[in-house]
């Protein structure tokens, strides 16, 4: 339902209401759920961008005013509703020449505005270091995604190591050796090698099993686990209305998860055979984009929940219900459309638990008023976000 | 190699994991071993790691004499051995020995007796279980102030001597509030649940009740109740405040020591916390921002403090206040606001004066083309940051005209040289390194001005130098 806004909300804004119709608060597919956009303005924090046929660019800000509903602004009519941080106004604009409103694509944007140190100068490291670290994610996919397909496909008899990659002779080696598995699908071997780059490419957020190296979506999803974990036995450990707030944050992140490692398990079959797969190259590559994509919208809008748990100080209970307060509202539920038949009354269920729990956020974050401790934790919090612990 | 510490972490993240069912197995084992082990076992240091869980499943935990005993004050027990701050504070450390001095003064028929009737009352005889409580504090009141009272009188008196001195402070207030506990615990069920955000006049009616209640037994037992409340309040430089409005409802029943009492407690803890600050200033020189955030608490409260005593007519708290005002004055200015505008405008390429204009604007322009300095940079945004924080108590510590001077002063001087370098550089004659530099230059002249001046005029400098870059 699009009523008018109310309650000094200005007029150009519509409301989204779905007080009423249990239906109307659980998005049918990832798309109109929007990508999270890490704005550091309190107020936008943790929006959601999507793509609308007939309006265009749209965010939806939940919680706005305190309520439970989510507010629907046009992206152009944003810099002029709210008093937006520098960082946001660029990102905003980055975002705008993007083709497309996708996790990916919006990440990329945040990368490239936090490197030039308008959120501050930690988060411009951070985010140097998450260029940095995507490109190791890519290289080390592509070079054991070559080894793997160099073993598998001579039945164990020959193998790449890097060091083959350092010498003139290995380069010699290597090439010889990959001219050899591509004439098995009739390929030259730079068409061959262009073919694994392109795999590797396609699946290095989340690598290769037998990949000695943790790349990003496999650590969110480990991190996801561990939240669901930790948040669990905090439940355990409260006695107040947050107990019951933090079983569900509990139930939906490890519902998440299951669904995140069933994709991630369907991408590394392909690799599991990569005979099989590369000669049926065409049809295997659209399903791995497709699995890649789906997981990167399945795992889009955890990152902060994760960071904002790991952030708090679990000794300062107020504080920790304070931050479970801030989750509720922000929990990434799995849209109708995307979950199998049998995960959609558990899904179903869930939405509805988490909009009846859905208490009022803090004022603070809801004010509209820019609070420059809030806009310099949300820095923060988007430099810890780059962080993978152990690297 | 894991350390017994590391085996605890373990064993307490397993606990929690674990079915109710089976946790109050392990808490009715671990409480039946406890004796073995004594007040500072393993099995008590086990104890507080799962007293968290303890607390939410109250009623199966195994009752016993000694824990009905401390239910009147538990929301005082605190796990710190020495505990400092507003208000009178009870050590878990001294219930062992306090427990102890009260059973070898009691008669033991009665305690038997008491045990017995405890032993019948079922875990969910809650009305039973609060009816023996108040007999069992009122016994323990009766010997506890026989006992107390010749020590009071300076004569030694045996099983005192063994007390270490936080136990003997602690037995002294516990024997205080065990004369008044009916009444605290009616107070407690009045106050509602902790903690207390607001104080509402049903509130401050159920005190001034409290407070006949107390009065009626002993006038100098008032402190009890401002302890209480102290652990109550979300806010606890509110008592002050709070006991104002008792004052001004029914001024007979609380004594000048009881309001001089929470004002000395602000005080004080005021005083504490602008002593931390300043110590956190002295060794952390180069976190600005850091001493701020150690100062707001002290602000906020200094600032709660002289709302509240304005009305007072105590000049020597006041006086007190403005002290420490001072004190928070001279710190910003000294920490704060002085060379702010160096650190800040340090990573700023300047145009020199006049008199060396020929290599000056070289030199300038050539510094632009160079990396960063991240040192610099990391130094100017916490002197950015600790005045952003800091303005909003310039007012009220009387420097107003001083932060705004500095900001105005900032604010310009940051668009005059991003403008003046941006007019001078030729970017199309760099290479990719050297305009990344400028870049960078630019948006670190941005994010000063936003830092300092806000983000509408901040983002008209970006909108010009990317024009110009």
């Amino acid at each position: 339902m699009t009523v008018a806004a109310r309650g000094g909300i200005p007029a150009s804004m519509t409301v989204t209401s779905s007080a009423q119709k249990h239906d109307d608060f659980w998005p049918n597919t990832f798309e109109e759920r929007g990508a999270v956009v890490p704005f550091t303005t309190p107020v936008l924090a943790f929006s959601r961008l999507r793509h609308e046929e007939e309006h265009g660019l749209e965010l939806l800000v939940p919680g706005l005013a305190g309520g439970r509903d989510t507010y629907v602004i046009p992206w152009r009519s944003v810099p002029s509703v709210f008093v937006m941080t520098v960082h946001d106004r660029a990102l905003r604009e980055e975002i705008e020449y993007r083709p497309a409103a996708t996790p990916d694509g919006i990440r990329d944007a945040s990368i490239k505005v936090e490197s030039t140190g308008l959120a501050g100068p930690a988060s411009a490291r951070a985010a140097k270091q998450a260029a940095n670290d995507d490109d190791n994610d890519r290289l080390l996919t592509n070079f054991f995604l070559v080894s793997e397909a160099v073993r598998q496909l001579s039945g164990g008899k020959l193998k790449v190591s890097p060091a083959d990659l350092t010498t003139d002779a290995g380069r010699t080696r290597t090439k010889l050796i990959l001219s050899r598995v591509a004439a098995l699908f009739q390929l030259t071997p730079d068409d061959f090698y262009a073919r694994l780059e392109d795999w590797a490419g396609m699946v290095a957020p989340v690598g290769i099993p037998g990949l000695n190296y943790t790349c990003r979506l496999r650590q969110l999803m480990a991190d996801l686990a561990a939240y669901a974990d930790s948040i669990e036995a905090w439940s355990e450990r409260d006695v107040t209305d947050a107990a019951d707030s933090a079983r569900i944050c509990a139930r939906i992140a490890e519902e998440t998860c299951g669904t995140a490692r069933n994709l991630a398990a369907g991408i590394d079959r392909y690799s599991a055979n990569i005979r099989e797969t590369l000669s049926h190259w065409a049809p295997s590559s659209s399903r791995i984009r497709a699995l890649m994509d789906k997981l990167a919208w399945t795992l889009d809008g955890w990152g902060p929940v994760v960071t904002m748990w790991r952030d708090v100080d679990q000794g300062d209970r107020e504080a920790t219900q304070d931050s479970i307060a801030e989750m509720l509202r922000l929990m990434p539920v799995m849209p109708r459309r995307e979950v199998g038949s049998r995960a959609r009354k558990t899904w179903g269920d869930l939405s509805h638990a988490l909009y009846r729990t859905r208490v009022r956020a803090s004022e603070d974050w809801l004010s509209g008023k820019v609070d420059f401790e809030l806009v310099l934790r949300l820095e923060k919090f988007k430099a810890a976000g780059h962080e993978r612990p152990g690297r | 190699m894991s350390g017994p510490d590391d085996e605890l972490t373990l064993i307490e993240k397993r606990l929690f994991k674990l079915a109710p069912a089976k946790f109050r197995k392990i808490v009715a084992v671990l409480e039946d071993r406890r004796a073995e082990f004594g007040a500072r076992g393993p099995v008590e240091t086990l104890m507080s790691k799962m007293r968290p869980r303890l607390v939410r499943m109250r009623l199966a935990r195994k009752l016993t004499l000694q824990r009905v005993f401390c239910r009147a004050f538990e929301e005082l027990l605190t796990d710190a051995a020495d505990p400092q701050g507003m208000g009178t504070r009870i050590s878990r450390q001294s219930i062992d020995p306090c427990w102890r001095l009260f059973v070898d003064k009691a008669d033991v028929r009665r305690l038997q007796k008491f045990a017995a009737n405890l032993r019948a009352c079922g875990e969910e005889d809650t009305r039973r279980i609060e009816r023996l409580g108040r007999q069992l504090w009122a016994y323990g009141a009766e010997v506890l102030e026989a006992a107390l009272r010749p020590a009071r009188r300076g004569d030694v008196v045996p099983g005192l001597g063994d007390l270490s001195e936080r136990a003997y402070r602690d037995l002294l207030f516990i024997g205080d509030y065990l004369q008044v506990a009916d009444v605290m615990q009616e107070l407690k069920r009045r106050l509602g649940p902790r903690p207390l955000k607001r104080a509402t006049d049903e509130h401050i009616d159920a005190i001034v009740t409290a407070l006949e209640a107390v009065n009626e037994v002993d006038r100098q037992h008032q402190h009890v109740i401002i302890d209480l409340l102290l652990v109550w309040l979300k806010q606890p430089s509110d008592i002050v405040a709070i006991v104002d409005r008792i004052a001004a409802a029914a001024r007979a029943e609380i004594d000048e020591a009881s309001l001089t009492l929470a004002s000395e407690s602000l005080v004080e803890d005021i005083e504490t916390k602008l002593r931390s600050a300043a110590e956190f200033a002295a060794q952390h020189a180069h976190d600005r921002a850091g001493t701020v955030r150690q100062l707001r608490g002290c602000v906020s409260d200094l600032l709660g403090a002289h709302g509240a005593f304005q009305n007072r007519s105590s000049v020597t708290a006041m006086r007190r206040l403005e002290h420490i005002r001072g004190k928070v004055a001279g710190l910003v200015e000294g920490h704060i606001l002085k060379d702010a505008d160096q650190r800040i405008l340090g990573v700023l390429p300047a145009a020199q004066a006049a008199a060396d204009q020929v290599l000056s604007n070289v030199m300038p322009v050539v510094m632009l083309t160079e990396p960063l300095d991240a040192a610099r940079v990391e130094a100017a945004e916490d002197q950015a940051i600790a005045l952003r924080l800091c303005v909003k108590y310039a007012e009220e510590l009387g420097l107003k005209a001083e932060f705004f001077d500095t900001i105005e002063a900032l604010g310009r001087t940051i668009e005059d040289r991003a403008r003046w370098a941006a007019r001078r550089i030729q970017i199309a004659a760099l290479d990719e390194a050297a305009r990344a530099a400028v870049a960078g230059h630019f948006y670190i002249a941005v994010r000063m001005l936003e830092l300092v001046c806000g983000s509408d005029r901040a983002d008209n400098l970006r909108r010009q130098l990317l024009v110009a870059a």
